[in-house]
């Protein structure tokens, strides 16, 4: 069973890419358009590791984030936040968002996959 | 004696009286003046309507008629005809309401019966003549005001002896504030000033002042209204004959306008650019998954064609980027984070880095050190990086190939100077001028693939350069290669500290968070410093300083220590009032029971040590220092210096003994002049004078000080002889004196001492002592 991601970014072309690459490298992937359609999906399918963009409509990434995180069944599972909004701007700190890495776009995707790589490897106990 | 051609002169006389009218007719009469016209009415209605038609160049004019009566009738008169001149007519018995007249406007008043022809003349003539100058200064104000208007400023004129300002009335129209009922201090402006941006300004200014610059600053002033202007004020120093800084003249102008129209700029700018980089992403992304073929086989023309587009993505992100960053730096947004570089170290590091991209141009790259270790810049790393890489990588990309790209620094009296050379083609002289401006590309190399810059490289690394204090050039032969040079000022340790300071609160400020200096100071500095030779003693600190620093590292974030006067040590650190104060017990911690040695002595040292938090306990650099200070215990605060200025030697050597087993530092010197000389060199905190000195007596000497801004908020004690000090006192001008009375007990000279120094603590808040004081402080900096 492969390892799935969940994307979520209001920019489909940008996740069409990334899925077409991360899906060579075996993971499997599904995407969320918004924060609060990437929760409900969630509910079905959990993830083992989320990839998130910050401004979104509807819910946006910061939201999502303190909600995955609130609900202790998604807590441990590892966000990554891909996002165009420079670290200075940005409302809150990866730290506080709980997410254990930010990617600034435009990223090179290596560096992507090296993140996503380094997470998957090594599990989180809950 | 050139006499003024006398114009002709219409005369309307305003008089009920026959007899006083036919006076006045036989009075012109006898002048047999042919250019004068008189005209008589005898009421005060018939006047004003005559009046409706010009013609009219004086009025005289008696204020008991018919139908008014009084000084009412002048200003009626006047209100009418406020540009005609009035001379008034009075009888003996009303002079008094004639006087009034004129303090209300009338150009002069006559006494009836003692009237002369050729004096009403003269009057008239000259009343004309007054008002015309009147008038013009009239409309040159108003074409003043208008013009300040126009321009939205505000003109001031600043004493800078009494700190006080003079407002041009567009203070009203500017900022809603009425000059007139104002107080008139240079402190009601600072005041004014966006809190943020008072300690900034205060510095600015006073710095300006003392080296008789013109000062140009932006800030935020605080409107009637509540709400902050933003301000371009631009101030010129006059001096007084004998070169001293007195006055400043100046303009303050709104320039919200054009901030806000800034800011739209940079943030349509920065939108426009964050809106680019998305859909170039996902246009880079596809690319490679085309160019990896993971979408199917690639012939090697398509692998050809999508490495071209893969390489116009590239350089337009790399344009959208820089575009952000001049944006950022044209805005001001761009806060350099110095730390103290370490040259060697950083060039190899740096060059190192551009090796790959050498080798793939088969460029000899060499980093050229001088034998001798480079003195540290204090910069920011990643700009200082963000140059060089971006003047060594256009050297490895304009050389056709095979080419050599060196890289040398050297040490100048007051800067570092880098060097990046090329063997390339060179660019033609008329193009050097021109390239550090933005879009600037030229053809150095024909036909060199992917050589094209985005045309902002060198504009960056100009404006990145002089955000340090630097400046950037280069020389250039066609045929012989270009040599692009750009310098760093080498930095003092007191401007590294202020440094620190300052941008220590301001991230403070930024991220809400907490920043502290801890002070430590050597309790027993004063005792081993007698005891033992001052190389021995140096060495002791530098051991000491190394302990300390070892107990500080790595965990607080951002710490440095320097040595302050010899005997402290200051500690910038991103903690809170407990963080500082667990570093303060760790330092007192460390040296508890340790024994160092100075030659074949063993001795103990004992430490004070005092914090201070932003923004629990102080808001700017200067309270922050200045609360350190009073906190520290009192034999390790810095010695207060005094200097006694007296003609008599056994008193000088008296008072300076006394002073100095009380733990003050004491200069004397035997007169004024002498005492002029030596506070040029080193300030004091305190005078101690005598009145009655030959050369230049004390009152002389504290008139002098006291119109001098480098010296006037020293605190003078005026030692006198009973009886002395009324004879001149009124020669003194207002201030407030300190007396002390001969013969007078030690006791009350350390008593009046302390008071006024604790008087001056108290009042730092005066323009000039905070920054001043700060700057004295930091130029003791440096190890002993």
């Amino acid at each position: 069973m492969p390892q799935h991601i969940l994307l979520v970014d209001d920019e489909p072309d940008l996740l069409k890419a990334l899925v077409v690459r991360l899906e060579v490298c075996g993971y499997s992937c599904d995407t969320a358009s918004h924060g609060a359609a990437a929760l409900q999906k969630i509910q079905t399918h959990q993830p083992d590791l989320v990839l998130v963009d910050l401004l979104m409509p509807v819910m946006d990434g910061y939201e999502f984030c303190r909600k995955f995180k609130a609900e202790p069944r998604t807590a441990s599972i590892p966000v990554v936040i891909v996002t165009a909004v420079p670290e200075r701007a940005m409302k809150f700190s990866a730290k506080e968002l709980g997410a254990c890495f930010v990617l600034h776009k435009p990223f090179d995707f290596h560096n992507l996959l090296a993140i996503v790589q380094s997470l998957l490897a090594s599990p989180q106990s809950p | 004696m050139n006499k003024p051609q006398e114009s002709s002169l219409y005369v309307l006389l305003v008089e009920d009286n026959p007899g006083d009218v036919r006076l006045i007719r036989e009075a012109l009469a006898e002048r047999a003046d042919s250019s004068l016209t008189l005209e008589c009415v005898d009421r005060l209605s018939i006047a004003l309507q005559r009046l409706d038609t010009a013609g009219v160049d004086v009025i005289l004019l008696d204020l008991s008629l018919p139908d008014s009566q009084g000084l009412d009738t002048f200003i009626k008169m006047h209100r009418r005809a406020f540009r005609v001149p009035i001379i008034v007519l009075s009888g003996l018995d009303n002079e008094d309401v004639a006087i009034e007249a004129v303090q209300k406007g009338a150009q002069d008043y006559l006494v009836k019966g003692q009237v002369e022809g050729y004096v009403l003349v003269r009057a008239m003539r000259y009343a004309v003549e007054r008002k015309r100058a009147e008038e013009n200064l009239r409309v040159a104000n108003e074409r003043f005001r208008l013009a300040a208007a126009a321009v939205n400023s505000v003109i001031y004129e600043r004493d800078l002896v009494r700190d006080q300002v003079i407002w041009s009335i567009g203070l009203s129209e500017l900022f809603g504030y009425n000059p007139q009922t104002l107080e008139p201090m240079g402190k009601w402006w600072l005041m004014h000033l966006h809190p943020d941006d008072q300690e900034r300004v205060r510095e600015q200014l006073t710095n300006d002042i003392a080296q008789g610059k013109d000062f140009i600053a932006e800030y935020r002033f605080l409107h009637a209204n509540g709400h902050y202007v933003d301000v371009w004020d631009r101030g010129r120093v006059q001096r007084s004959e004998t070169g001293e800084v007195i006055r400043m003249v100046g303009t303050m102008v709104d320039i919200t306008a054009r901030k806000e129209t800034e800011r739209l700029k940079d943030e349509f700018v920065s939108t426009v650019s964050h809106e680019l980089r998305t859909p170039l992403a996902t246009m880079r992304e596809f690319t490679e998954i085309l160019m990896d073929q993971l979408s199917g086989p690639l012939n090697s023309v398509q692998q050809e064609h999508l490495g071209i587009i893969k390489a116009n993505v590239e350089r337009l992100a790399r344009i959208v980027d820089d575009m952000l960053d001049i944006a950022k730096i044209e805005a001001g947004h761009i806060i350099l984070r110095r730390e103290i570089i370490g040259l060697n170290p950083f060039l190899e590091q740096v060059v190192h880095s551009l090796h790959p991209l050498a080798e793939s141009k088969q460029v000899d790259l060499r980093l050229d050190l001088p034998a001798t270790a480079m003195p540290a810049v204090f910069a920011d790393p990643d700009k200082l990086t963000q140059v060089l890489i971006n003047l060594i990588g256009n050297a490895i990309k304009y050389i056709p190939l095979k080419g050599q790209v060196t890289v040398k620094v050297e040490e100048r009296s007051n800067e570092v100077m880098f060097e990046v050379q090329d063997t390339g083609v060179g660019i033609a002289e008329a193009d050097l001028p021109r390239l550090f401006e933005k879009f600037q590309q030229f053809r150095r190399v024909r036909g060199v693939r992917g050589a094209e810059g985005t045309g902002l490289g060198l504009a960056i690394s100009k404006r990145l350069v002089e955000l340090h204090g630097g400046q950037i050039w280069a020389t250039s032969m066609i045929g012989h290669g270009s040599s692009f040079f750009f310098t760093f000022p080498k930095y003092s340790a007191e401007e590294v500290f202020h440094e620190h300071l300052r941008s220590g609160i301001e991230d403070a400020r930024r991220r809400q968070s907490r920043f502290s200096v801890i002070v430590c100071g050597l309790a027993n500095f004063e005792e081993l410093k007698t005891l033992y030779e001052f190389g021995a003693v140096g060495q002791l600190l530098k051991e000491l300083e190394s302990l300390l620093r070892g107990v500080v590292r790595g965990k607080d974030g951002d710490v440095i220590i320097r040595w302050q006067r010899g005997e402290m040590l200051v500690i910038l650190a991103e903690v809170d009032q407990q963080g500082a104060q667990s570093i303060a017990n760790r330092l007192q911690h460390s040296v508890e029971g340790k024994t160092f040695s100075i030659g074949s002595h063993c001795v103990s040292v004992q430490i004070g040590t005092a914090t201070a938090t932003y923004p629990d306990e102080a808001l700017t650099e200067s309270e922050l220092l200045a609360l350190t200070e009073d906190r520290l215990p009192h034999s390790m605060a810095p010695k207060k210096r005094v200097l006694v200025v007296d003609d008599e030697t056994k008193i000088r050597q008296l008072i300076k003994e006394m002073l100095e087993l009380r733990g003050f530092s004491v200069s004397t010197a035997a007169s004024g002049p002498e005492a002029l000389e030596q506070l040029k060199r080193t300030p004091v905190d305190i005078i101690l004078l005598d009145l009655t000195m030959p050369v230049m007596d004390g009152y002389e000497f504290y008139h002098i000080l006291k119109e001098t801004p480098q010296f006037q908020h020293i605190p003078v004690l005026i030692i006198t002889g009973r009886g002395q000090r009324k004879d001149r006192e009124l020669g003194l001008g207002n201030a407030r004196y300190n007396y002390l009375d001969k013969p007078f007990e030690v006791e009350d000279l350390l008593a009046k001492i302390r008071n006024i120094l604790q008087e001056t603590h108290i009042n730092k808040i005066a323009p000039e002592s905070l920054p001043v004081k700060a700057l004295r402080r930091a130029s003791d900096f440096g190890s002993p």
